[in-house]
């Protein structure tokens, strides 16, 4: 009788604690695979990912356009959060231009008409407005540098000479 | 019995674990090759792709058209070919100056090559002032005239009136010994260039009717797929005088008669070098290989023949220019 006992209480606790041992391991190895995946996927898309600025135009000291090529194997999602900045090559001159969604183009701001995923092959143009403080100046050399939010990034030099 | 049950099911558990992370970890290193093959794809397209772009230049119809005495104009620092032989005893310009200026004819003959000459190496270059008939048969008005035997040299004359808009001085080439010989006799080719004042600007008798594509890589492309042209870009910038350069991206056109602002690309079948029709778009039809070339016809809205610079961009990205003097903007 106390065989029986003893077995069967050796069998609930062997029972619960492999229950134990499933719930604990379970969703961390759900999350594991996950993030190698997730990580693996966010890699391939950064190596699928590339840029191109094909040209950049000023029409005016204040006012610039450029269209920027996807020449990758991906679209790019979330043009807004791409970063742009424009330097002189004498490095008396830098700015960063943050995005404009208002279509009302402020200074030192740029926007696109671009909307939803920038599929491959497609050309976007960016239009860029500086203030009168960062003007470009005839006749400098500048650089436009362009980069998707994943990091991938593009320069061109360009000068001004309206 | 317990630790028996359990055991198995904490190693089934594990082992199950070990398969899930195995997978994940297949399914995120299936990602990554392939990234990088259709990165390594892209890039050795890229590094295989090379273009030539060039323009094909004609001369505008004015150029060409005749005057009421049936004479092409002749502008300083453009050369003018012709062939003097039976059925074209004589060739005859225009061309504008003021009163009592010394010009210089510069001419060249080819002698080394008969074209069917004996020894008849005269040519006759003969100066007729403003309203001075050109016939087929009169010599130029106060000896103005040179005869010349050489294969190459310059000849001087001096004009006597002024010309206006309608009233030109003309050159007549032709050989003075057959005004009197009905058929003519071979005289050769020769070319002259008239040196008189400021050059003319070229732009002014040419412009560039298409853009040529020459494939100097090794990568073919289908560039008659709609698919492949949305993805090929052509920019034009112009630089009007003494105004600001200006960018257009031009869109693409399904016709071959284009709208403003509009490109067409075309691969022929045959095309022109140096005067001849070659095969060109022969293996693989419709589709870009090695060593064919491309035409591109463009069309600017408002365009007053300004000089600019032609931009393509491949759907790889790779980017080629062309500067021009002058489109024909067709």
């Amino acid at each position: 009788m106390d065989k029986v006992i003893v077995t069967a209480l050796l069998v609930i606790a062997g029972v619960t604690a492999a229950a134990l041992v499933t719930t604990t391991l379970t969703p961390i190895v759900g999350s594991s695979s996950r993030s190698i995946v997730e990580s693996q996927k966010d890699l391939s898309v950064r190596i699928s990912t590339d840029v191109e600025i094909v040209t950049v135009h000023s029409t005016n000291s204040t006012t610039v356009n450029a269209w920027v090529k996807n020449i990758g194997g991906a679209n790019i999602t979330q043009l807004s959060l791409s970063d742009i900045f424009i330097g002189s090559n004498d490095q008396t001159q830098f700015y960063v231009l943050s995005y404009d969604s208002t279509g009302n183009l402020a200074d030192n701001n740029w926007s696109t008409a671009k909307t939803g995923p920038w599929t491959q092959g497609e050309t976007v143009e960016i239009s860029i407005k500086l203030n009168n403080a960062s003007a470009l100046i005839k006749p400098k050399i500048y650089f436009l540098r362009f980069a998707t939010s994943n990091g991938i990034q593009s320069d061109y030099q360009f000068k001004f000479d309206q | 019995m317990g630790s028996s049950i359990s055991a198995l099911l904490i190693i089934s558990v594990l082992l199950t674990s070990v398969i899930v992370m195995f997978r994940s970890n297949q399914i995120g290193m299936n990602l990554l090759a392939e990234a990088n093959r259709n990165a390594a794809e892209y890039r050795s397209e890229k590094l295989d792709s090379a273009f030539e772009l060039s323009s094909e230049i004609t001369t505008l119809s004015s150029y060409n058209e005749v005057d009421a005495q049936g004479c092409k104009p002749l502008y300083t620092g453009i050369m003018r070919k012709g062939q003097i032989e039976p059925g074209n005893k004589w060739d005859c310009y225009w061309f504008d100056g003021p009163n009592a200026s010394s010009f210089d004819i510069d001419y060249f003959r080819n002698i080394v090559s008969t074209m069917n000459r004996t020894s008849l190496n005269q040519l006759s270059f003969d100066y007729y002032h403003v309203g001075s008939p050109v016939t087929e048969t009169n010599m130029g008005p106060d000896d103005n005239f040179e005869d010349v035997n050489d294969s190459a040299g310059s000849i001087s004359f001096t004009t006597t009136t002024t010309s206006d808009l309608n009233n030109k001085h003309h050159l007549k080439v032709w050989y003075f010994g057959d005004a009197s010989n009905p058929i003519g006799t071979h005289r050769g080719k020769y070319s002259i260039t008239l040196d008189f004042g400021d050059a003319v600007d070229l732009s002014t008798v040419q412009c560039v009717d298409k853009f040529r594509l020459k494939n100097l890589g090794q990568s073919s492309f289908p560039v008659e797929s709609p698919y492949f042209l949305d993805n090929v870009d052509v920019f034009v910038q112009l630089r009007p005088a003494n105004q600001p350069e200006a960018m257009t991206k031009l869109t693409r056109s399904d016709s071959n008669i284009l709208g403003n602002n509009e490109w067409v690309i075309t691969l022929p079948e045959t095309i022109s070098i140096n005067g001849t029709q070659e095969p060109n778009d022969v293996y693989e039809p419709s589709i870009f290989n090695s060593s064919e070339v491309l035409q591109l016809s463009t069309k600017l809205n408002n365009y007053n023949q300004e000089s600019g610079t032609l931009i393509l961009i491949w759907p790889n990205g790779l980017k080629t220019t062309e500067n021009f003097d002058s489109l024909c903007n067709n």
